[in-house]
């Protein structure tokens, strides 16, 4: 941002935030205003720092899971996954197959209520409560079907090295079957209602272009650089678990606007529940879990990606052979997502900036890990 | 615990014999359970030996190939962790060349990240140093190149590359601010996460202490 | 028994009636002062409580569409008694005025902006009552130019909001009262365009004239047929509604105070009782907004039959009421425009056709 002398007298800097409605984590926006227009935009971070990297470096691997989860709250089946994904290639450890399944299923879970809520505050960013009250009624089912495998709603800290906490529950399978297919026809429906809205195609269209050269030169993930036409995506690109056996399309859009990226989260919740159903189907029965050494000493350097709600999640750890990881590195997707908001907010007009962020979806909560 | 176990699995002795003859029955069985015991041990002994014996697996990438014809003074130690996976030590001097030529002739466009790693308590490392490692890798291929520059303790610099990626930006800020590594040729090199205050605390060094107690093993 | 007690105050009203009236014969001046207070009284009375309905119905509404439950624990399972366990929170919060405020223009605003809603009220006429056979017209005062009058008063609102805005010092505030400035001016012209069409239309600028023109549609023949403006002029009825609408503030057009982007635009410094003030002054101006909706439009009080001067007020309180729930129905099932794009919708689309409907109303009036 400029010093203050240096700003004209027709321009003021506005401050979205650290506490501002729009943020569910704080972080501050500093906007320098023309009329209603964005000149330059700048980001403040770490009102939340939570050290989670020098935390783990104090942690016995298996007490790191918990921490895990609190990177971001709304994608810890994906984090869980991640850290367990690298203990294991280090250990060289074969998870049982209908542990990795269920890994799948509890993922791809995961990545459907994140994209609810991502959703539901988007609409809300643009001034439709009403859909947002709607997204988050539907992931209510979502996080039964969560609750019924891993007992919490939010943090599940349920994935472990090798496998995972416990087997699925005995309904599970009827239960799930008969909740996805009504809850994708609701999720439908709601899409239907935003999408036909002509406000909010007037508030997104073209608001907020990401360009595909700039999407891979800023290095934005997940559904952002898939909306900006980036065929990648990690379960593709780098199948861990069995995603190779599935079946499913990796959705992008090429138009990279605020549209776009809503229209992606929205279809990938369809890709998703797909997967959950063809899991449900191939899972084999079996051990959930490998048997490991009570204390894990994993040794060597690693560096392990899956595919997050919001894009490629990253851990990249060194273990010296003692009980405690000696470093790991978190390499969020929201955090190189909200690098890039700054040269996406220049020039548009004030009121598009909330939508602009929602579409972008980040969580603070990763940033400030 | 097993021992306990053995003993509920204890047969009752016949019944109707003298003490002797007990005492006798109750020998022999308890060699009996030693030779078990044993046998166990030795079955154990050998899945370890087999499995200690596991040679490290040797991959190969083409890109690990290219690299060697291309950087031969520039990287050292190119190895091959996993199928996707390259790992190379890179001159810390002759970062920006490298990116630059990786970049535009490998098509490595998308930096992962950088990140720091203090070497004071890694084995096998000089503890004099610090690593900054760069995760490269493109987003047509799948190959993760992983870049470690080492640089002096004392001296912590290394060229930013934030001309050739333009997300180096945030990355070599925090590397920065939790390491106390000197990005060169940044353009705003300040604190993104701590306060300004905070700055020179370096917390993420292996010298620095611990939240809450860095000499408790047992959590 | 009933019955004489009804005499009896019967006659009893008889006398303060002829007292009133031999009072008034002395010293003239009295009867308006007096009718102003106690209709300025019984109006702002009747707003309150009526204001505290609507919101009451706005929060059980939306909760009701967004499938929550909205307020269900003050007196009762309906939380009918929420809104005035808020009223008095708020009225006893402490007042804090910002340092760096412009103490006038602070203190100022909510009182600019109830007093617009109040003024807009005492043009208004609502309905007739009847008492002993006398028929009563319920209003403060029926001017003949009523309809210009209410609508200068409901302008009159925008000053509040700046005031607000610009006396806060804050920078959202300042951005939010620009945008209520710009808004306004986009939409008064086509919503004032309107009212006159209507009135052209009529041939009179008096609140009784135009709703006793729409009782029927009896100088074509057809007695039992609403001659309301709506049905005579469908385009008028379309750029009255949007442009009332964003007179309102209502959800589309809630720019100035949009959450997400300004937090609560030009009201964000206010609290305790102020801001209690401009938010009952927001839904007077909703209320109001509806009434002179359904004067000019739906046919006031009537209906296209003969009825009884006491059902006037009930039928004019029904109409008022569809008309606030259509407008929350609006406001909690569409986003937000963004400003440019409202003044484009303003000058754009609704001054052309509010043009074209003055056209139409001259013409047809001229015809009748």
């Amino acid at each position: 941002m400029m010093p203050m002398d240096e700003i004209k007298d027709s321009e003021m800097i506005v401050h979205l935030g650290p506490q501002h409605p729009i943020l569910a984590g704080p972080f501050m926006l500093d906007l320098r205003l023309e009329g209603e227009t964005v000149k330059e935009a700048e980001f403040t971070l770490g009102y939340g720092h939570k050290g989670v990297e020098k935390i783990l470096e104090d942690r016995m691997y298996i007490s790191c899971i918990p921490v895990t989860d609190r990177i971001c709250y709304l994608a810890s089946l994906s984090n869980n996954e991640v850290f367990c994904n690298c203990i294991e290639k280090l250990l060289d450890v074969e998870v049982p197959e209908r542990a990795q399944y269920i890994r799948v299923i509890l993922m791809e879970l995961s990545r459907i209520q994140s994209h609810l809520i991502g959703l539901g505050e988007f609409a809300e960013f643009i001034g439709f409560m009403s859909m947002f009250m709607f997204l988050v009624r539907e992931r209510e089912d979502i996080l039964t079907l969560l609750e019924m495998i891993t007992g919490a709603r939010l943090t599940h800290s349920f994935v472990r090295p090798g496998g995972v906490r416990l087997d699925l529950p005995e309904n599970f399978k009827e239960k799930a079957l008969k909740i996805l297919p009504d809850f994708e026809k609701r999720v439908r429906e709601d899409q239907e209602t935003l999408e036909s809205d002509e406000i909010y195609i007037e508030r997104t269209e073209g608001v907020g272009v990401v360009p595909t050269s700039l999407a891979k030169e800023v290095g934005v993930a997940g559904p952002v650089l898939r909306a900006s036409g980036v065929n990648y995506d990690i379960r593709r690109v780098e199948p861990t678990l069995v995603y190779k056996d599935l079946d499913f399309k990796v959705i992008t859009a090429t138009a990279g606007d605020t549209f776009a990226r809503a229209h992606c989260r929205f279809e990938e919740i369809y890709e998703s529940i797909y997967i959950i159903q063809q899991c449900l189907d191939q899972i084999p029965s079996g051990e959930v879990r490998a048997k490991l050494p009570k204390t894990l000493k994993p040794e060597g350097e690693v560096y392990c990606r899956v595919e997050d709600p919001r894009g490629e999640m990253a851990f990249y750890m060194i273990a010296d052979g003692s009980p405690k990881p000696y470093r790991v590195r978190i390499r969020g997707p929201a955090y190189a997502t909200l690098q890039a908001l700054p040269p996406v907010l220049e020039g548009v007009y004030v009121a598009d900036v909330p939508a602009i962020i929602g579409s972008m979806d980040g969580c603070t909560s990763e940033v400030d890990r | 615990m097993a021992e306990k176990e053995e003993k509920k699995k204890r047969e009752k002795p016949p019944e109707g014999l003298s003490k002797e003859e007990l005492k006798e029955w109750a020998r022999k069985k308890a060699e009996e359970r030693r030779k078990l015991r044993e046998a166990k041990k030795g079955e154990e002994k050998e899945t370890k030996e087999k499995e200690t014996k596991k040679e490290k697996k040797v991959y190969t990438n083409p890109l690990a190939d290219r690299l060697r014809e291309r950087f031969k003074e520039e990287l050292s130690d190119i190895s091959v962790d996993d199928p996707l996976r390259v790992s190379a030590f890179v001159d810390p001097t002759k970062v920006k060349e490298v990116m630059k030529i990786l970049k535009e002739e490998f098509g490595l466009d998308h930096l992962m990240d950088v990140s720091g790693v203090d070497a004071l308590k890694l084995k096998g490392a000089d503890p004099n140093t610090f690593w900054v490692v760069y995760h490269l890798t493109s987003h047509d291929n799948p190959t993760i190149l992983t870049l470690k520059a080492v640089i002096p303790r004392d001296n912590p610099q290394i060229d930013s590359i934030i001309d050739i990626y333009w997300n180096a930006n945030w990355y070599e800020r925090e590397t920065f601010e939790f390491f106390g590594i000197i990005f060169n040729g940044h353009p705003k090199l300040k604190a993104l996460f701590l306060s300004d205050e905070d700055i020179g605390q370096w917390p993420l060094r292996k010298d620095s202490p611990a939240y809450p107690n860095p000499n408790n093993t047992q959590r | 028994m009933i019955g004489m007690v009804v005499e009896e105050v019967g006659t009893v009203i008889d006398l303060l009636h002829t007292y009133l009236i031999h009072i008034f014969s002395q010293y003239p001046f009295l009867k308006p002062l007096l009718i102003g207070f106690v209709g300025a009284c019984v109006i702002t009375g009747i707003l309150f409580v009526a204001g505290m309905f609507v919101v009451w119905l706005e929060r059980k509404f939306s909760a009701d569409m967004q499938t929550r439950f909205g307020p269900n624990r003050v007196g009762g399972r309906y939380g009918q008694l929420q809104l005035l366990a808020d009223a008095i929170k708020l009225f006893t919060k402490e007042d804090l005025v910002p340092e760096t405020a412009d103490i006038w223009l602070f203190t100022g605003a909510p009182i600019i902006a109830i007093l617009s809603a109040l003024m807009m009220a005492a043009g208004m006429p609502f309905g007739y009552v009847e008492v002993f056979g006398k028929q009563y017209l319920m209003a403060i005062t029926n001017m003949d130019i009523g309809v210009l009058y209410v609508e200068a008063m409901a302008a009159i609102s925008v000053f509040g909001i700046f005031m607000a805005g610009w006396g806060s010092a804050s920078k959202y505030a300042v951005i939010g009262a620009f945008r209520s400035i710009a808004k306004m001016i986009g939409y008064e012209v086509p919503l004032a365009i309107t009212v006159v069409s209507a009135a052209v239309m009529v041939g009179s600028l008096n609140f009784v004239d135009i709703v006793n023109f729409q009782t029927s549609l009896s100088f074509l023949g057809l007695e039992h047929v609403p001659a309301w403006l709506l049905i005579l002029q469908p385009l008028g009825f379309f750029v009255f509604g949007v442009s009332l609408l964003a007179d309102m503030g209502s959800k589309p057009f809630d720019q100035p105070e949009a959450e997400e982007e300004l937090v609560a635009g030009w009201g964000v410094d206010y609290s305790g009782m102020r801001w209690a003030l401009i938010y009952f002054s927001e839904y007077f101006h909703l209320i109001l907004g509806a009434c002179l909706f359904v004067l000019l439009f739906l046919g006031g009080w009537t209906l296209p039959f003969d009825m009884p001067a006491n059902l006037t007020l009930p039928v004019f309180f029904g109409k008022v009421l569809l008309v606030i729930l259509a407008v929350l129905v609006v406001r909690w099932s569409l986003p937000r425009y963004r400003i440019d794009q409202v003044q484009r919708l303003g000058w754009k689309i609704l001054l052309p056709l509010s043009l074209v409907n003055l056209a139409w109303a001259s013409a047809i009036g001229v015809m009748l």
